[in-house]
């Protein structure tokens, strides 16, 4: 992702070619796309959240400012509207309690499908989450483990962050005692 | 657990590809946004009187109070605030200020709602 060509791009548009605001949302689709997805596990849904994103992004464009990225500014805004969107309309969970273990028994699956089944469940469970952690590991993850851009992205301080993913992964390793003991028996086959 | 488990779920999940129309369909509502009138902004100069002469009447209602409460005395301060009360109310009636900021208030719930209307932004509220 060239942060000249965002900047080229976001001038074009303001001086009134509009058709410039597509190179930006080719280069950007993809990653607003998948934060979208993380957040409500809906494809549809994802490609409306991102694109009401980007029309966000086109109102704001003017209040943009050149000395931040552009990339943070703009999953800034949409964070902020996913966030939103889902305590309105909140993606289709499961209480953690309900949350199940993989169906298959790992003796007998192949270990393909046990990797699958576990990633399954952890990611249910992470959905399953209250809002503030479920957001916050969601970011991390989605950001590539980078505690500045997610706090930036969700406009709290670092600290407040790393508070939150400890949090969030207890609460995880709590309510997921099966599954964590399968992948310890796992480790240690 | 290792910690490790939860970052190899997330970093390895595999993203989704967007679908082919999604750029047209994003690029068709930005047009549309382009091509709409842009907002009616909020009439600040003819606003403006209005909202001075509100604001003389409350500097004119609380010279008004302090003259006919007087100097504070301690007679006052020892008969509470009751007296000051029924003095404000008395001359709020008489200038209809209670009218006055109803109507104010209904005035800005009313210009509030039209510029949240218009600018979308209702649905966050």
């Amino acid at each position: 992702m060239s942060a000249d060509a965002d900047q080229a791009d976001v001038e074009k548009v303001l001086a009134g070619d509009i058709a410039a605001f597509e190179n930006i949302v080719r280069r950007w689709q993809g990653p607003l796309i998948n934060l979208a997805y993380r957040f409500c596990r809906d494809r549809g849904r994802a490609e409306d959240m991102a694109q009401e994103a980007f029309l966000r992004a086109y109102r704001a464009l003017g209040g943009w400012r050149k000395g931040a990225a552009f990339s943070t500014w703009l999953f800034t805004i949409a964070t902020n509207l996913y966030r939103s969107e889902l305590r309105r309309i909140p993606a289709r969970t499961v209480s953690l309690d309900e949350v199940s273990e993989p169906k298959e028994d790992p003796r007998d699956s192949r270990q393909a499908g046990v990797e699958e089944s576990r990633d399954q469940a952890v990611r249910r469970a992470v959905l399953a989450l209250p809002a503030k952690y479920r957001e916050t590991l969601t970011l991390f993850y989605f950001h590539e483990q980078d505690v500045a851009q997610a706090a930036r992205s969700l406009g709290v301080p670092e600290g407040t962050v790393k508070a939150r993913l400890n949090r969030g992964r207890e609460i995880l390793r709590g309510k997921l005692p099966r599954l964590l003991a399968e992948l310890n028996l796992k480790e240690s086959q | 657990m290792k910690q490790d488990e939860i970052e190899r779920t997330f970093s390895e999940e595999p993203g989704i590809v967007p679908s082919s129309g999604f750029v047209s369909g994003v690029m068709a509502a930005v047009l549309r946004e382009a091509s709409a009138p842009p907002p009616i902004p909020f009439p600040w100069k003819r606003a403006l009187p209005a909202l001075a002469a509100g604001a003389l009447a409350l500097v004119a209602m609380i010279i008004a109070v302090v003259k006919s409460a007087g100097r504070p005395s301690a007679a006052h301060i020892q008969d509470g605030l009751l007296p000051v009360m029924a003095q404000v109310s008395e001359i709020a009636k008489m200038y209809g200020i209670g009218w006055i900021l109803l109507t104010t208030l209904v005035t800005l719930a009313c210009v509030t709602v039209s510029m949240r209307l218009v600018t979308g932004t209702w649905r966050t509220l």
